[in-house]
């Protein structure tokens, strides 16, 4: 496993980052996710709300028979780019006035009005709406759009997301990159000083410990252990350094005592 | 209310004199009185939609008969509708729309004079009649209907059409007085 051959610095980095990229996408993808459903439901419902008002401009014209004035009001829709077409249909339910944005388009809407709702493809959605003056039902309106709203803007939020992604990644790499510290420098210094007693043999250094996590106990240990056997090979050489002449005197008493 | 009294007791007698009026372009005309009255406001009204829309017909009783069997269900704007038959051009008082038939366009000067600056909608199928002081003159092509309106009438009146009506209609600007 290439991870474990990694150094302690490279390994916090790796793991900080990814957890927080892992964390950045899901919530990013949620984030994208819901947009793409509800998005639909936006365009739904702003199309709806046109077609009302769409039919609210033209109840004069549907109560008094004037088709040209009802093209008219549709003919506003040419302001809206993303409506394909557009239909207002009589009491009877059969069209009344229609508009539609390119004059190739032959199915541009159904041959009869339909109740209150909405229909989509995977190249438009369109509602029906239905007209009230004074309560009363004088026709209905029909509105098709085409989904390059919803293109358009589903391209925008992927970028946006891209750009929170790689921004805040990159925020995460370079905070990681210090904030690791405190854990791998007290680590990397301890490091260092068991190298240096260990190739120099000097018992006398010690390990300098900042706070009291774990790691601070490791080093309050080290440092325990490191005087511990400076104390041993204190009282060892200090043993061996009086040895000498009291072995000399012991084998003395021991001759002494030994009769020759 | 004397009016109403009196051209119930008139309108089986006088049928002769709107022969020319078939049934259904009775039915179209109170249709078309129905719907102008859905796009005018009147803000002299007290707020009490209890109070109701008072229609005066002047000259056609087979259409104000018409209108009042097509109303008698309905409400406009959420008011009750009440058919007035008259005569006489000072019966249209204290009513909110006065139809003029053509056929009484003679009397048309002493009509609009009885409720000159009341807010009263003065609509009439006669030719000429937004020209001549009138508010809303029309016509029917087939199931088209044209319009007159004479607005700065309307206005000085109190009187509030919608621009939705205003949308279809001819502007007419004289500014006639009866």
């Amino acid at each position: 496993m290439p991870f474990f051959t990694l150094k302690l610095r490279h390994k916090l980095t790796l793991i900080t980052m990814l957890t927080s990229v892992g964390a950045l996408v899901l919530a990013c993808a949620a984030f994208l996710g819901y947009e793409l459903v509800t998005f639909k439901r936006t365009l739904t419902r702003d199309l709806a709300i046109l077609g009302d008002v769409i039919g609210d401009n033209s109840t004069a014209a549907l109560t008094f028979g004037d088709n040209e004035a009802a093209k008219g009001v549709l003919g506003s829709l040419r302001a809206q780019h993303h409506v394909l077409s557009a239909c207002v249909y009589g009491p009877d339910g059969r069209p009344f006035a229609s508009y539609r944005r390119d004059p190739g388009d032959d199915l541009a809407w159904p041959e009869r009005a339909k109740l209150d709702g909405f229909e989509s493809s995977h190249q438009w959605v369109s509602v029906f709406r239905p007209i009230t003056l004074d309560h009363d039902n004088i026709g209905t309106v029909y509105i098709r759009s085409d989904l390059g709203e919803m293109e358009a803007r589903e391209k925008r939020y992927a970028w946006i997301v891209g750009l929170v992604l790689l921004v805040s990644s990159l925020v995460a790499f370079l905070l990681s990159t210090r904030l690791q510290n405190v854990i791998s420098g007290p680590l990397l210094h301890l490091a260092a000083v068991t190298r240096e007693v260990s190739e120099s043999r000097d018992y006398s250094r010690r390990a300098i410990s900042i706070g009291h996590d774990e790691i601070g106990e490791v080093i309050d240990g080290f440092n325990e252990m490191l005087s511990e056997i400076q104390t041993r090979d204190a009282s060892f050489a200090a043993t061996r350094r009086s040895s000498k002449p009291r072995s000399r005197s012991a084998r003395r008493s021991w001759s002494r005592l030994t009769p020759s | 209310m004397l009016a109403c009294v009196l051209g119930a007791a008139l309108v089986s007698g006088d049928r002769c004199a709107l022969a020319d009026s078939t049934p259904d372009v009775n039915q179209a005309k109170a249709n078309m009185l129905w719907n102008i009255a859905k796009f005018v406001e009147w803000p002299a009204l007290p707020d009490d939609r209890s109070q109701p829309l008072v229609f005066t017909i002047l000259g056609e009783d087979d259409l104000a008969a018409d209108l009042a069997g097509l109303l008698s269900s309905r409400t406009v704007n959420g008011r009750p509708v009440f058919v007035r038959f008259a005569r006489r051009p000072q019966d249209a008082r204290g009513s909110q729309i006065l139809y003029l038939a053509a056929s009484e366009s003679g009397q048309m000067g002493s009509v609009l004079a009885a409720v000159d600056s009341t807010a009263v909608l003065t609509v009439s199928d006669a030719p000429g009649f937004a020209e001549h002081g009138g508010m809303v003159g029309f016509a029917t092509e087939g199931t088209r209907v044209r319009f007159e309106v004479n607005r700065a009438r309307a206005e000085k009146s109190g009187l509030r059409l919608s621009a939705k009506l205003l949308s279809l209609a001819h502007l007419v600007d004289a500014a006639g007085t009866p």
